[in-house]
């Protein structure tokens, strides 16, 4: 099924996005289409330090 | 009783008499068009205005047509016995496209009898239309104002070419008569159809469901439309009734069929019962548009 998705739902937090694809029911990994539109996830957790490591 | 003027003929041209050419082709506007004198000679000018700004149509060809203005008012004085035009007649014309069936289905949902521009083409490749000299547009070409109505009778008739008419009512004798202004470009009149975006014809092939509605969309009288993405689809808020009307999803099913999400708000829901989003194909290249459909009204559904 090829299909394209409108790039304005780009604005959408991840979870808004990831609640409307999946109701859309679409194929695919829904965070790989998210940043295909231009989508943002949220920021990877920091690693910590060096300094911080006990 | 009007004044007259002194007699002032302004000269003749002694080479030779030019008569005047006939009508060519259509140019159908927007009744706000118009070109300030260098932009006139520009054909760029003209073909951003069918590409891209869509307020000119350029009709594909003009098989024939009918003057229809009113012959003048004669009357003949009870005692003098002589005779005195007494109106000035605003000009008509009656024009049969050389058109196929599905381009003017679309003229005739368009055009319908409200107030448009129109420009001539003549056959000797010049642009008829009015010259402002008054007011805050002094100099602008400007098309002659017209209520245009398409207008068939149905069927092609016997032996007949008249199925695809067009009906030209001027709405200013002065523009025509007084202001009227031959511009002759150094381009090809012809640039100006051709730079016409292909038309597009959009059905819906079911109801509205679950947020999905399928259509089929094909060149009109053409082939099917293949190869079209979300960003190739237009909403209009004004003719819906929906906040942040949108096609969310497009797919492609194949053989110019599609299946649209057709949503609103800007965390995107299906349409409900009462909901209306209006849509269209429109495909650009850069600034200019390629292809383009008729609008399709998408009515919302309860589940």
């Amino acid at each position: 099924m090829k299909y394209s998705i409108n790039k304005n739902l780009a604005n959408l937090t991840p979870k808004q996005f990831e609640s409307w694809f999946k109701a859309r029911k679409l194929e695919g990994d829904w965070e790989s289409e998210f940043k295909k539109i231009g989508g943002k996830l949220s920021e990877p957790k920091r690693a910590r330090k060096e300094s911080e490591k006990d | 009783m009007a004044q007259c003027s002194t007699l002032q003929p302004n000269g003749s041209n002694q080479d030779c008499l030019v008569p005047l050419s006939e009508v060519k082709n259509l140019l159908i506007c927007d009744k706000d068009v118009k070109f300030s004198w260098t932009e006139k000679d520009d054909i760029s000018q003209w073909t951003n205005k069918i590409k891209q700004d869509l307020t000119i149509y350029a009709v594909a060809g003009l098989d024939s047509y009918n003057v229809t203005t009113d012959d003048p008012n004669i009357v003949t004085g009870a005692v003098s016995k002589s005779k005195t035009i007494t109106n000035t007649p605003v000009p008509s014309f009656e024009a049969f496209l050389d058109s196929n069936a599905c381009d003017f289905k679309q003229l005739l949902s368009t055009v319908t009898g409200g107030t448009y521009g129109i420009f001539y083409e003549l056959q000797d490749g010049s642009i008829f239309g009015t010259i402002d000299q008054s007011g805050n547009d002094i100099g602008y070409l400007k098309p002659f104002r017209a209520k245009v109505n398409a207008n068939t009778k149905g069927f092609q008739e016997i032996d007949s070419t008249q199925a695809f008419r067009v009906y030209i009512f001027h709405t200013n004798a002065s523009e025509f008569y007084d202001n009227q202004f031959y511009l002759e470009p150094v381009w090809d009149t012809s640039e100006l159809a051709e730079a016409m975006p292909v038309g597009l014809n959009m059905v819906k092939k079911a109801a509205y469901a679950a947020g999905d509605q399928t259509v089929q969309i094909k060149v009109r009288c053409g082939d099917a439309k293949t190869g079209l993405l979300v960003a190739d689809f237009e909403t209009d808020e004004t003719q819906g009734n929906v906040s942040t009307p949108a096609v969310t999803t497009v797919v492609d099913d194949g053989g110019g069929n599609y299946t649209l999400t057709v949503q609103k708000d800007a965390v995107p829901v299906n349409l409900v019962d009462g909901d209306i989003v209006t849509l269209r194909v429109k495909v650009l290249s850069a600034s200019d548009v390629t292809h383009i459909s008729n609008w399709v009204s998408v009515e919302g559904v309860t589940p």
